[in-house]
Protein backbone atom coordinates (compact mmCIF):
# COMPACT_ATOMS: atom_id res chain seq x y z
CA UNK A 1 0.00 0.00 0.00
CA UNK A 2 1.23 3.48 -0.85
CA UNK A 3 1.62 5.98 1.95
CA UNK A 4 -0.77 8.45 0.32
CA UNK A 5 -3.49 5.78 0.30
CA UNK A 6 -2.72 5.15 3.96
CA UNK A 7 -3.04 8.85 4.82
CA UNK A 8 -6.37 9.09 2.93
CA UNK A 9 -7.72 6.07 4.82
CA UNK A 10 -6.57 7.62 8.12
CA UNK A 11 -8.39 10.84 7.26
CA UNK A 12 -11.57 8.93 6.41
CA UNK A 13 -11.27 6.99 9.66
CA UNK A 14 -10.96 10.24 11.62
CA UNK A 15 -14.09 11.64 9.96
CA UNK A 16 -15.94 8.36 10.58
CA UNK A 17 -14.89 8.43 14.24
CA UNK A 18 -16.26 11.95 14.59
CA UNK A 19 -19.57 10.84 13.07
CA UNK A 20 -19.70 7.83 15.40
CA UNK A 21 -18.92 10.12 18.33
CA UNK A 22 -21.85 12.29 17.35
CA UNK A 23 -24.05 9.21 16.88
CA UNK A 24 -22.96 7.91 20.25
CA UNK A 25 -24.07 11.13 21.90
CA UNK A 26 -27.36 11.21 19.98
CA UNK A 27 -28.20 7.63 20.95
CA UNK A 28 -26.78 8.04 24.48
CA UNK A 29 -24.72 4.92 23.88
CA UNK A 30 -21.07 5.16 25.01
CA UNK A 31 -20.34 1.64 23.76
CA UNK A 32 -20.48 2.83 20.13
CA UNK A 33 -17.57 5.27 20.41
CA UNK A 34 -15.64 3.03 22.83
CA UNK A 35 -15.68 0.03 20.47
CA UNK A 36 -15.07 2.26 17.45
CA UNK A 37 -11.92 3.80 18.92
CA UNK A 38 -10.47 0.38 19.73
CA UNK A 39 -11.29 -0.95 16.26
CA UNK A 40 -9.83 2.17 14.64
CA UNK A 41 -6.60 1.79 16.62
CA UNK A 42 -6.26 -1.86 15.59
CA UNK A 43 -7.05 -1.03 11.95
CA UNK A 44 -4.51 1.81 12.03
CA UNK A 45 -1.74 -0.50 13.25
CA UNK A 46 -2.62 -3.21 10.69
CA UNK A 47 -2.69 -0.72 7.82
CA UNK A 48 0.54 0.95 8.94
CA UNK A 49 2.37 -2.36 8.68
CA UNK A 50 1.17 -2.76 5.09
CA UNK A 51 2.58 0.57 3.91
CA UNK A 52 5.59 -0.12 1.73
CA UNK A 53 7.01 3.27 0.80
CA UNK A 54 7.50 4.92 4.19
CA UNK A 55 11.17 4.95 5.19
CA UNK A 56 11.37 5.03 8.97
CA UNK A 57 14.97 5.48 10.03
CA UNK A 58 16.63 6.09 13.38
CA UNK A 59 16.06 9.86 13.30
CA UNK A 60 12.32 9.58 12.68
CA UNK A 61 12.10 6.93 15.42
CA UNK A 62 13.98 9.28 17.76
CA UNK A 63 11.54 12.10 16.94
CA UNK A 64 8.60 9.74 17.61
CA UNK A 65 10.05 8.64 20.94
CA UNK A 66 10.94 12.14 22.13
CA UNK A 67 7.51 13.45 21.13
CA UNK A 68 5.69 10.60 22.88
CA UNK A 69 7.73 10.98 26.09
CA UNK A 70 7.28 14.76 26.22
CA UNK A 71 3.54 14.47 25.49
CA UNK A 72 3.07 11.91 28.26
CA UNK A 73 4.94 14.14 30.74
CA UNK A 74 2.89 17.20 29.83
CA UNK A 75 -0.37 15.20 29.78
CA UNK A 76 0.32 13.81 33.26
CA UNK A 77 0.74 17.36 34.60
CA UNK A 78 -2.42 18.45 32.77
CA UNK A 79 -4.48 15.52 33.99
CA UNK A 80 -3.17 15.91 37.55
CA UNK A 81 -4.10 19.59 37.53
CA UNK A 82 -7.60 18.93 36.22
CA UNK A 83 -8.08 15.98 38.58
CA UNK A 84 -7.11 18.03 41.63
CA UNK A 85 -9.31 20.93 40.53
CA UNK A 86 -12.19 18.51 40.00
CA UNK A 87 -11.68 16.98 43.45
CA UNK A 88 -11.74 20.43 45.04
CA UNK A 89 -14.87 21.29 43.05
CA UNK A 90 -16.69 18.15 44.17
CA UNK A 91 -15.52 18.44 47.77
CA UNK A 92 -16.69 22.04 47.98
CA UNK A 93 -20.32 20.90 47.64
CA UNK A 94 -22.40 18.27 49.38
CA UNK A 95 -20.90 14.86 48.67
CA UNK A 96 -24.19 13.03 48.57
CA UNK A 97 -23.47 10.84 51.55
CA UNK A 98 -26.61 10.59 53.63
CA UNK A 99 -26.05 11.80 57.14
CA UNK A 100 -26.48 9.13 59.67
CA UNK A 101 -26.25 8.85 63.41
CA UNK A 102 -25.37 5.73 65.19
CA UNK A 103 -26.98 4.91 68.50
CA UNK A 104 -25.44 2.36 70.74
CA UNK A 105 -27.96 -0.23 71.96
CA UNK A 106 -27.44 0.84 75.56
CA UNK A 107 -27.87 4.50 74.76
CA UNK A 108 -30.51 5.95 77.03
CA UNK A 109 -31.17 8.96 74.82
CA UNK A 110 -33.48 7.22 72.43
CA UNK A 111 -35.44 9.42 70.06
CA UNK A 112 -39.18 9.34 70.28
CA UNK A 113 -39.55 7.77 66.83
CA UNK A 114 -36.95 5.07 67.42
CA UNK A 115 -33.59 4.71 65.62
CA UNK A 116 -32.88 6.66 62.49
CA UNK A 117 -32.35 4.68 59.34
CA UNK A 118 -28.69 4.22 58.63
CA UNK A 119 -27.28 4.27 55.12
CA UNK A 120 -23.59 3.74 54.75
CA UNK A 121 -23.43 4.17 50.98
CA UNK A 122 -24.65 7.03 48.86
CA UNK A 123 -27.50 6.38 46.49
CA UNK A 124 -26.02 7.05 43.02
CA UNK A 125 -28.63 9.44 41.58
CA UNK A 126 -28.40 11.65 44.62
CA UNK A 127 -24.62 11.87 44.80
CA UNK A 128 -24.03 14.31 41.95
CA UNK A 129 -26.77 16.32 40.31
CA UNK A 130 -27.09 15.37 36.65
CA UNK A 131 -26.86 19.04 35.59
CA UNK A 132 -23.25 19.18 36.84
CA UNK A 133 -22.07 16.20 34.80
CA UNK A 134 -21.96 18.31 31.63
CA UNK A 135 -19.06 20.26 33.12
CA UNK A 136 -17.00 17.10 33.42
CA UNK A 137 -17.77 16.12 29.82
CA UNK A 138 -16.58 19.52 28.66
CA UNK A 139 -13.44 19.16 30.78
CA UNK A 140 -12.74 15.75 29.22
CA UNK A 141 -13.15 17.24 25.75
CA UNK A 142 -10.79 20.09 26.60
CA UNK A 143 -8.20 17.61 27.89
CA UNK A 144 -8.39 15.49 24.72
CA UNK A 145 -7.99 18.53 22.50
CA UNK A 146 -5.20 19.89 24.71
CA UNK A 147 -3.36 16.55 24.54
CA UNK A 148 -3.63 16.61 20.74
CA UNK A 149 -2.26 20.16 20.59
CA UNK A 150 0.56 19.25 22.98
CA UNK A 151 1.48 16.26 20.78
CA UNK A 152 1.49 18.34 17.60
CA UNK A 153 3.48 21.08 19.32
CA UNK A 154 6.18 18.71 20.54
CA UNK A 155 6.21 16.98 17.15
CA UNK A 156 7.00 20.29 15.44
CA UNK A 157 9.57 21.15 18.10
CA UNK A 158 11.54 17.91 17.85
CA UNK A 159 11.20 17.68 14.08
CA UNK A 160 12.67 21.16 13.86
CA UNK A 161 15.34 20.39 16.46
CA UNK A 162 16.55 17.37 14.52
CA UNK A 163 16.51 19.18 11.24
CA UNK A 164 13.47 18.17 9.22
CA UNK A 165 12.95 21.66 7.90
CA UNK A 166 16.59 22.37 7.19
CA UNK A 167 17.26 23.76 3.76
CA UNK A 168 18.64 21.45 1.17
CA UNK A 169 22.08 22.64 0.17
CA UNK A 170 22.66 20.28 -2.72
CA UNK B 1 39.95 16.66 3.02
CA UNK B 2 40.89 18.43 6.20
CA UNK B 3 39.07 21.61 5.26
CA UNK B 4 37.70 22.79 8.59
CA UNK B 5 35.30 25.17 6.86
CA UNK B 6 33.23 22.28 5.55
CA UNK B 7 33.12 20.43 8.84
CA UNK B 8 29.77 20.79 10.48
CA UNK B 9 29.32 20.66 14.25
CA UNK B 10 26.53 19.01 16.19
CA UNK B 11 25.95 19.70 19.83
CA UNK B 12 26.04 16.84 22.28
CA UNK B 13 24.90 16.65 25.86
CA UNK B 14 28.31 17.14 27.50
CA UNK B 15 29.26 20.37 25.76
CA UNK B 16 31.56 18.70 23.24
CA UNK B 17 30.74 18.84 19.58
CA UNK B 18 30.56 16.23 16.89
CA UNK B 19 31.76 17.31 13.50
CA UNK B 20 31.58 15.44 10.25
CA UNK B 21 32.83 15.55 6.70
CA UNK B 22 29.98 13.75 4.98
CA UNK B 23 29.35 16.63 2.62
CA UNK B 24 32.98 16.56 1.50
CA UNK B 25 32.93 12.82 0.92
CA UNK B 26 29.60 13.07 -0.85
CA UNK B 27 31.04 15.68 -3.20
CA UNK B 28 34.12 13.52 -3.79
CA UNK B 29 31.90 10.61 -4.78
CA UNK B 30 29.56 12.88 -6.75
CA UNK B 31 26.55 11.75 -4.74
CA UNK B 32 23.34 13.58 -3.98
CA UNK B 33 21.85 13.46 -0.50
CA UNK B 34 18.99 11.40 -1.87
CA UNK B 35 21.31 8.86 -3.49
CA UNK B 36 23.40 8.49 -0.35
CA UNK B 37 20.24 8.15 1.76
CA UNK B 38 18.98 5.34 -0.48
CA UNK B 39 22.33 3.57 -0.31
CA UNK B 40 22.27 3.73 3.50
CA UNK B 41 18.55 2.97 3.91
CA UNK B 42 17.68 6.25 5.59
CA UNK B 43 15.73 9.33 4.56
CA UNK B 44 17.27 12.27 2.75
CA UNK B 45 16.29 14.47 5.69
CA UNK B 46 18.49 12.35 7.95
CA UNK B 47 21.53 12.90 5.73
CA UNK B 48 20.70 16.60 5.61
CA UNK B 49 20.33 16.76 9.40
CA UNK B 50 23.65 14.98 9.94
CA UNK B 51 25.44 17.23 7.47
CA UNK B 52 24.04 20.35 9.10
CA UNK B 53 25.03 19.07 12.53
CA UNK B 54 21.50 18.89 13.84
CA UNK B 55 21.54 15.17 14.41
CA UNK B 56 24.27 12.83 15.62
CA UNK B 57 23.90 9.44 13.94
CA UNK B 58 23.96 6.20 15.87
CA UNK B 59 27.19 4.24 16.01
CA UNK B 60 25.75 1.74 13.54
CA UNK B 61 24.86 4.41 10.99
CA UNK B 62 28.22 6.11 11.48
CA UNK B 63 29.98 2.83 10.66
CA UNK B 64 27.70 2.26 7.66
CA UNK B 65 28.55 5.72 6.35
CA UNK B 66 32.28 5.25 6.80
CA UNK B 67 32.15 1.77 5.29
CA UNK B 68 30.25 3.11 2.29
CA UNK B 69 32.96 5.71 1.69
CA UNK B 70 35.61 3.05 2.37
CA UNK B 71 37.25 4.96 5.16
CA UNK B 72 37.31 4.98 8.94
CA UNK B 73 34.74 6.47 11.29
CA UNK B 74 37.39 8.79 12.75
CA UNK B 75 38.11 10.19 9.31
CA UNK B 76 34.50 11.26 8.78
CA UNK B 77 33.40 12.01 12.33
CA UNK B 78 35.40 14.09 14.76
CA UNK B 79 34.55 14.50 18.41
CA UNK B 80 35.89 17.77 19.78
Amino acid sequence: MKKNTFYIICGLMAVLLLLLFWLSIELSSPIIIAVSVILAAVLFLVLKKRVTDIVQDERSILIDMKTAAATIKAAVVLFLTVNLATIVYVFSGPLGFQSFTYHRPNDVMLPAGGFESVSYFPVPPETIPISQLGLFAVLQLIMIVAALFIYVGFRFYYARKFGVWGEDEE
Amino acid sequence: MSDSGSITPASSGCGAKMKNKIKVYRAMHDLTQDALAKELGVTRQTILAIEKGKYDPSLELAFRISRYFQTTVEEIFLFE
